[in-house]
């Protein structure tokens, strides 16, 4: 009887949780479909005609849309360049004897833990100085600033799963080191590569200091634009919403997709699911 | 001996197909010379910055200063007010989201009904966009219209303002960070919880140990480099605090909510009081660096892979 109880208290208080966490969610995805009447109906209406109005709306308020593109094109350079750089960093720390290596990693990680504005402050002083403000090239300097240690960290510890014994016996073979990495490393970290790839991703497209400090017009991303967006549509929560919704459904689809890795990608390999 | 008679092309060859002992360097090089170029030399730059008297609407006066913009910030009242506000929130939020996410991922460890679609929905929060996420709790506080009035009307209180209020401000941003930051806690624990041992467990159970008892010796203690991670990892996010932030209250009501970050930010871009901005950011990121040495260090790299 007792055991019964607790499984049950158990099983609501997860119920109740998950509630807690995906109500605000649903909230929002449905106020994205709604009418102007429905979206302020107290108490909310969940039974309601969907509408595409607000996306229609969303998508030709001009500036918005091109906001969306410069993320993408933020997001995915920041991404490529940081597996380009991080992963040779991570296979060397992963399979060579460096003097020092534990110092060298604590540094490459150590690049983490600088406040925001520590960094804005002089990328914004040198930028200004160098034209690189409210530039592609600008941004994506400073997002490798956060992703090439956390590609590096994650890497390394897919590489490290990887048996040497695998890489020696193709190079007994007659392949050198380099070919082996590419036949053999390479394919097999395939997974982990596209997880790392996606949280970087997701790193880049949901940042906004940095974004809101470097940039002004030219190359805004999403989640400066939606700020600009609700001061300037006051209370039309509809469009709010659908502009949310757009914003934030690609990231938590990737996340969803790679949720194995996440907890050791949040935590650069410290904890590993 | 051997590698020293190899012709300077042999040993070129050797170094890209990487089976020289020290084609690590050219791995390793390129990466790390861009970390320094985006660290080091802003950090640097901040620096030299903080010690001078700069101020962009007087860019004339730019004079050296050595320390007194951080002695300044030591008799500043707002900077005092910005530390509070920031220790308050980071120690809050860091509580609640430990024992909420510690709560959450036992249970989730025992047999759940529908477990399988739970987890991928707990992780939504922490994967929405951050901006998303303080847009959507600024709709839901709203006084007017929004949705924590309606239920707070039905339940016979008057109208709060969550927002406007200078004592629920820093409450209602603590709400949003608990929301959105619990799944991460709730998450690294569970994968810390699912890769314990059993046999300590099974012992506990043979030697008559109760759930308690089980949960503080067993658990807890096994866990200890887990939870470790997942603290410290959420305080140097908590210390550093900005972007919902700067959505939902913009440091208000007054100056109710502005912690640290913000106190920078306006320093730099509102106030244009560039010298005394970076002397700031470089005392947040001593104290982070300074906690996270005594803490982190000891947490990070004992019981884990980090150390090679």
């Amino acid at each position: 009887m007792r055991k019964k109880l607790s499984a049950l208290g158990t099983n609501l208080f997860v119920y109740l949780s998950s509630f807690f966490f995906l109500f605000p969610i649903l909230w929002l995805v449905s106020t994205a479909f709604k009418n102007r009447v429905d979206a302020f109906a107290l108490p909310p209406k969940w039974l309601f005609v969907p509408i595409l109005d607000n996306f229609k709306k969303v998508f030709f308020a001009g500036e918005f849309m091109g906001s969306y593109i410069n993320s993408v094109i933020i997001a995915v350079c920041t991404t490529l360049l940081s597996l380009l750089l991080g992963i040779p960093m991570a296979y060397a720390l992963a399979r060579y004897p460096i003097k020092n290596k534990t110092g060298i990693q604590m540094w490459i990680l150590s690049t983490k833990m600088a406040p925001v504005m520590m960094v804005a402050i002089p990328f914004y002083l040198i930028y200004r100085e160098i034209g690189l403000i409210d530039t592609y090239a600008g941004m994506v300097i400073v997002y490798l600033l956060f992703n090439l240690a956390f590609t590096t960290w994650m890497m390394k510890g897919f590489f490290e799963g990887i048996p040497v014994e695998l890489e020696e016996s193709t190079r007994v073979e007659g392949a050198t080191r380099l070919t082996a990495l590419f036949r053999v490393v390479l394919p097999l970290t395939k997974g982990g590569i596209a997880a790392t790839g996606i949280i970087c991703f997701i790193n880049a497209w949901n940042e906004f200091m940095l974004a809101l400090i470097l940039t002004s017009s030219r190359v805004k991303t999403t989640p400066v634009a939606i700020t600009s967006f609700i001061s300037f549509e006051g209370i039309r929560w509809g469009e709010i919403a659908a502009a949310g919704v757009l914003v934030a459904l690609p990231v938590v689809v990737m996340g969803i997709l790679v949720r194995k890795h996440l907890v050791s990608g949040m935590t650069m390999g410290a904890v590993k699911s | 001996m051997q590698s020293q008679k190899k012709s300077l092309g042999k040993r070129i060859l050797d170094m890209v197909t990487l089976e020289s002992e020290q084609s690590w360097r050219v791995l390793l090089y390129p990466g790390i010379l861009v970390l320094i170029l985006i660290t080091i030399v802003p950090t640097l730059f901040a620096l030299y910055i903080s010690m001078h008297n700069y101020n962009l609407a007087k860019p004339d006066e730019f004079q050296f200063v050595f320390l007194s913009n951080f002695l300044k910030a030591f008799q500043d009242k707002r900077f005092y007010n910005a530390l509070q506000i920031t220790a308050i929130f980071t120690a809050v939020s860091l509580a609640v989201e430990m024992v909420f996410g510690m709560c959450l991922a036992l249970c989730l460890s025992k047999k759940i009904l529908g477990k399988g679609i739970l987890q991928p929905i707990i992780l939504i929060p922490m994967i929405t966009t951050p901006v998303i996420v303080g847009l959507i709790w600024k709709m839901f506080y709203d006084p007017q219209f929004g949705l924590l009035n309606y239920f707070l009307a039905k339940m016979g209180f008057g109208i709060v303002d969550m927002l406007g209020n200078a004592k629920l401000a820093l409450p209602g941003l603590i709400i949003i960070d608990i929301w959105e930051w619990t799944p991460y806690v709730t998450l690294v624990l569970l994968a810390g919880l699912q890769s314990l041992p059993t046999e300590p467990f099974e012992a506990a159970k043979v030697d008559g140990a109760g759930p308690m008892q089980t949960f503080w010796h067993i658990t807890v203690h096994l866990l200890k480099p887990v939870i470790g991670v997942a603290a410290i990892f959420r305080f140097m996010d908590l210390f550093k605090w900005m972007d919902t932030l700067y959505v939902v209250t913009n440091g208000g009501p007054g100056s109710a909510t502005e912690n640290l970050s913000f106190y920078t930010y306006i320093t730099n871009f509102k106030f244009l009081n560039i010298g005394y901005a970076a002397a700031i950011a470089i005392l947040m990121l001593l104290i982070i660096t300074f906690i996270c040495n005594i803490v982190g260090k000891k947490v990070l790299l004992r019981g884990n892979q980090w150390d090679a």
